[in-house]
């Protein structure tokens, strides 16, 4: 059951990509991956660190 | 309040103030907060309660409701409820109150936009810090791989889901 449950979660991560599909998403979305999945950096100072950028970077976009 | 009730409102009340698309976003800190600095719970308790908080009707948050019942009884499940509702609620309160009586629609939206990529790189860590506490056995990888392209395929019923990957273990099991 654990295994479905996971599946679920993957699937809403992996819809909403689809439905932001643009190089800030999937850069912010992969920082935080990494951050979080593989250097295993506590979250508050993830979403600290890269929210900024995140709005940077969404900014920029928007200038574009 | 005990050591543990004061331990346990330490660990979730940060986390609340990160919960951007809820309870799935904080998945790998509460496990390693909850299994490997405070050793409230096994893995395989962890693994399990996972699996019920996703099954049971209501919140996603009510593995941490789960966690402080396991770790502080009845005292440890209300505060920890509590550590992990309040915060996150001021401030989707204030920033509501804000938004309206400024009239900062765009800032809103913004905001919002920015999120979103945080809020789905923390998902997809979750899956993957729960995958990895499973073993990362095949079994495990197909059951999450083949659950995630039914879901994205049909909207189908997730109690079917869920039952179908129990199902799958069981047999598996009994094979073994």
């Amino acid at each position: 059951m654990a295994a479905s449950a996971l599946g679920l979660n993957a699937a809403t991560g992996i819809e909403t990509i689809k439905r932001h599909c643009d190089w800030p998403t999937l850069t912010v979305a992969i920082a935080v991956f990494a951050a979080v999945a593989v250097l295993h950096i506590s979250i508050p100072w993830v979403v600290l660190a890269i929210a900024p950028l995140s709005f940077l970077l969404f900014w920029l976009k928007g200038h574009e | 309040m005990n050591n543990t009730a004061l331990a346990l409102i330490g660990v979730f009340a940060p986390l609340s103030l990160v919960s951007f698309g809820g309870a799935r976003t904080i998945i790998p800190d509460i496990e390693t907060q909850a299994v490997s600095v405070h050793g409230w719970l096994t893995h395989r308790e962890f693994i399990e309660m996972f699996a019920i908080s996703r099954a049971a009707p209501g919140p996603g948050v009510t593995l941490v409701t789960l966690i402080g019942w396991k770790a502080g009884g009845w005292l440890g499940a209300l505060v920890t409820s509590l550590a992990i509702y309040v915060p996150v609620t001021l401030i989707v309160i204030g920033a509501s109150v804000l938004f309206r009586r400024y009239d900062i629609p765009p800032w809103s939206e913004r905001i919002e936009r920015a999120m979103t990529p945080i809020a789905i790189g923390l998902i997809l860590a979750g899956v993957a810090s729960v995958l990895k506490l499973m073993g990362g056995t095949v079994i495990s990888y197909a059951v999450v791989g083949a659950s995630t392209a039914i879901i994205n395929w049909r909207r189908i019923n997730p109690l079917l889901l869920l039952a179908g990957g129990g199902a799958v273990y069981a047999v598996a099991y009994l094979r073994t």
